[in-house]
């Protein structure tokens, strides 16, 4: 064994050989170039996907399921109502509002507003005196 | 070299080999590579046997040293140094045949080629340039897909970054459920709030006034003044079922499912 080394010479190897083995390797390169820009594409496809379902989350729960959003939004319209005497309840998960009112044009402006806010409504009462509203957060 | 032997032989497909002696003075060898293989292969010997090939020349000469004019026998050719020259003389002249050589006691010198084994028609030359040529291509190739796999693995971290920067449970399992939660009740009050609008609208379709409004959970019920209770409910039967309708004291009391 010992001696075979020492016979061996890097300048007796066949070139041809040599070329082989290179061309080999290049083969098995482009497969694993190939293999990359698979992994690649589909880690690009699989992360716009995701950037989508992330988005679509992120809105979603930012409208409808964040509390404090919600309550903050609650709060500023009922500072801009102009409504006076407001009951306000706050319970675990929602908001009560109570008040009697003179003025419909107020009431109309008010739950308009809330109509248009990404609030959940759980229960509404309007009648010729009074307004109740329950707000879910 | 090689221009030492262009002018006076043809060069082409012969190789060199030199050996300096001493300033100014060169020993220089031309051999055809391809007779020197064809004569290895029809010795019945596989080239895999041959380390190097020497030049008698230069093996010879210690041998013969003291020994002019001797002609030393090496498997049927007669071999001798003239004027420092190896040259074979006819054995048939049998001038101081010396039969004691033997080759197998030669101690080779340093001074050795190597044989070139590639094809004819594709020299070494050639040869190792296409090797480099490929081996540059296969690099850039490996490269190139290590590039790409790193790449890829950026698109993990990236993932990771908008779970924490929208503060996305772990799991798409999760995810999904939540959304799918979000999208139900994003539909429900659409619903609630376009029931309203169409509840409020029968002002300007049939002429009826909201006075009650009240809705709980998934009912809601409406009252309405002003106009006759028949027309209220066929204005709401177009786009909802009516779980009932009463009239008191002019009143229209109707109740809806959501």
């Amino acid at each position: 064994m010992i001696q075979d080394l020492k016979n061996f010479n890097i300048k007796r190897v066949n070139p041809l050989v040599v070329l082989f083995v290179i061309f080999v390797l290049m083969l098995i390169s482009f497969i694993f170039l190939k293999k990359s820009k698979i992994e690649l594409n589909n880690s690009a496809y699989n992360y716009t996907q995701f950037q989508e379902v992330s988005k679509n989350y992120s809105v979603l729960k930012k409208n409808w399921g964040d509390s404090k959003t919600a309550e903050k939004k609650l709060d500023k319209l009922i500072k801009s109502s102009g409504i006076k005497n407001i009951d306000v309840t706050k319970k675990n998960k929602s908001q009560v509002i109570k008040f009697e009112y003179k003025q419909l044009n107020l009431v109309d402006q008010f739950i308009n507003k809330v109509l248009n806010e990404n609030l959940q409504i759980k229960k509404l009462l309007i009648d010729e005196k009074k307004v109740e509203l329950e707000i879910r957060y | 070299m090689p221009s030492l032997f262009e002018e006076s032989i043809d060069i082409t497909g012969l190789r060199f080999y030199t050996l300096k002696q001493e300033d100014g003075k060169y020993l220089s060898f031309a051999y055809n590579e391809h007779k020197i293989i064809d004569a290895i292969k029809s010795a019945g010997i596989t080239f895999n046997q041959v380390l190097s090939i020497h030049f008698a020349q230069i093996e010879f000469e210690e041998l013969v040293k003291g020994k002019a004019q001797t002609c030393l026998k090496v498997n049927n050719v007669c071999l001798s140094f003239i004027e420092e020259k190896l040259v074979q003389i006819p054995v048939s002249l049998r001038a101081n045949i010396d039969n004691s050589f033997d080759i197998s006691n030669l101690k080779l010198s340093k001074e050795k080629i190597y044989l070139d084994s590639t094809s004819k028609y594709l020299d070494k030359k050639h040869t190792y340039t296409l090797v480099g040529v490929l081996l540059l291509v296969t690099i850039f190739t490996f490269i190139k897909a290590y590039s790409n796999y790193s790449e890829a693995f950026k698109y993990s971290d990236k993932k990771e970054r908008l779970i924490t920067t929208n503060n996305m449970p772990s799991t798409s399992i999760q995810t999904n459920a939540l959304i799918k939660k979000y999208k139900k009740i994003k539909e429900k009050q659409i619903n609630i709030r376009e029931t309203i609008e169409y509840v409020l609208n029968s002002r300007k379709k049939i002429g009826a006034r909201v006075v009650g409004f009240d809705f709980n959970k998934e009912k809601l019920v409406v009252k309405f003044k002003g106009v006759e209770a028949k027309k209220i409910t066929t204005y709401l039967e177009k786009e909802y079922t009516l779980n009932k309708a009463v009239v008191k004291d002019g009143i229209t009391s109707v109740e809806l499912s959501l």
